[in-house]
């Protein structure tokens, strides 16, 4: 007859394998953050240094790069990585909803100040990874916040400088929590 | 009361299940990743593995990427069920003790 203390330090191992696992499978969503904020770091020093009718051809040419990257990934990975799992197709089928929803609102609300849009598209992106959180690991809420109170203090407090510092604050955000995923589930 | 499964007690096994358990019923983890996850050998995993296949607790997918050979483990839902079970049994044990 097995006695409490070994039952007991049985399922303590089991609780932590089973966490150990969602960290290590979590590693592989670190690559899409590097990415997001790679891609994220580059479009807002374009809008900051680039001419106004610049920006949307720079951020035209970056999603004509990153998108295809992106997908690519996800389904490579999904087919051949660590764990073989289709959990890309929500995934991608979330983000596509809340960018179209994002659009829709835009639309509707006529956001006319080119900061404001910026702003908008930032709370509908940092409104996504914290639903992420929310549904998966808790950890994506904290990047989702942050994105949002970042969002919104460069917004309020240096509004001349709100591309820079999103360049460089939101986008070292997504490439500093991306890599610490990576680290973090080896 | 329920009962402990003997297979699934043994420390290596109880790993293994517990990892697999972890994956949606959809999702299949490659070898090496559960090998440099739970710190096991090759063979030490192999024969487990095996244990644990032919109690119909896992099933294995032997495939090619390219010209590398993968093995993709996942567990059955008979094994979900064993393994629920012995968890029940495990906390019966540490709350029985309690009471």
């Amino acid at each position: 007859m097995m006695d409490r203390n070994q039952a007991a330090d049985d399922l303590q191992e089991i609780r932590a394998i089973m966490k150990r696992t969602r960290v290590a499978m979590g590693r592989r969503g670190g690559w899409f953050m590097v990415i997001g904020g790679v891609m994220w770091l580059l479009g807002f020093l374009g809008n900051h240094f680039l001419e106004e009718y610049l920006r949307g051809y720079w951020w035209g040419l970056l999603n004509m790069i990153f998108t295809p990257l992106t997908i690519g990934l996800a389904i490579r990975m999904g087919r051949t990585g660590e764990v073989r799992t289709s959990i890309w197709k929500p995934i991608t089928l979330f983000w596509m909803i809340l960018m179209v929803y994002c659009v829709v609102m835009i639309l509707v609300l006529n956001i006319q100040d080119e900061v404001g849009f910026g702003l908008f598209i930032l709370l509908c992106v940092g409104l996504g990874y914290a639903q992420l959180g929310l549904f998966g690991d808790p950890k994506m809420v904290f990047v989702g916040v942050g994105i949002i109170i970042l969002a919104v203090a460069a917004y309020f407090i240096t509004p001349a400088h709100f591309y820079l510092a999103m360049a460089f604050l939101g986008g070292g955000l997504l490439i500093g929590s991306g890599l610490w995923y990576l680290r973090a589930g080896r | 009361m329920s009962e402990l499964n003997e297979l699934i007690h043994q420390p290596t096994r109880l790993r293994i299940m517990a990892a697999l358990v972890s994956l949606s019923s959809e999702e299949k983890a490659d070898f090496v990743f559960l090998r440099d996850l739970l710190d096991l050998t090759d063979g030490n995993l192999s024969v487990h593995l095996q244990r644990l296949e032919e109690a119909g607790y896992l099933a294995v997918e032997k495939t090619f990427e390219g010209r590398r050979p993968k093995t993709w483990v996942w567990v059955t839902e008979a094994g979900r069920d064993a393994f629920a079970a012995h968890i029940n049994a495990l906390e019966e044990i540490v709350h029985l003790s309690q009471d």
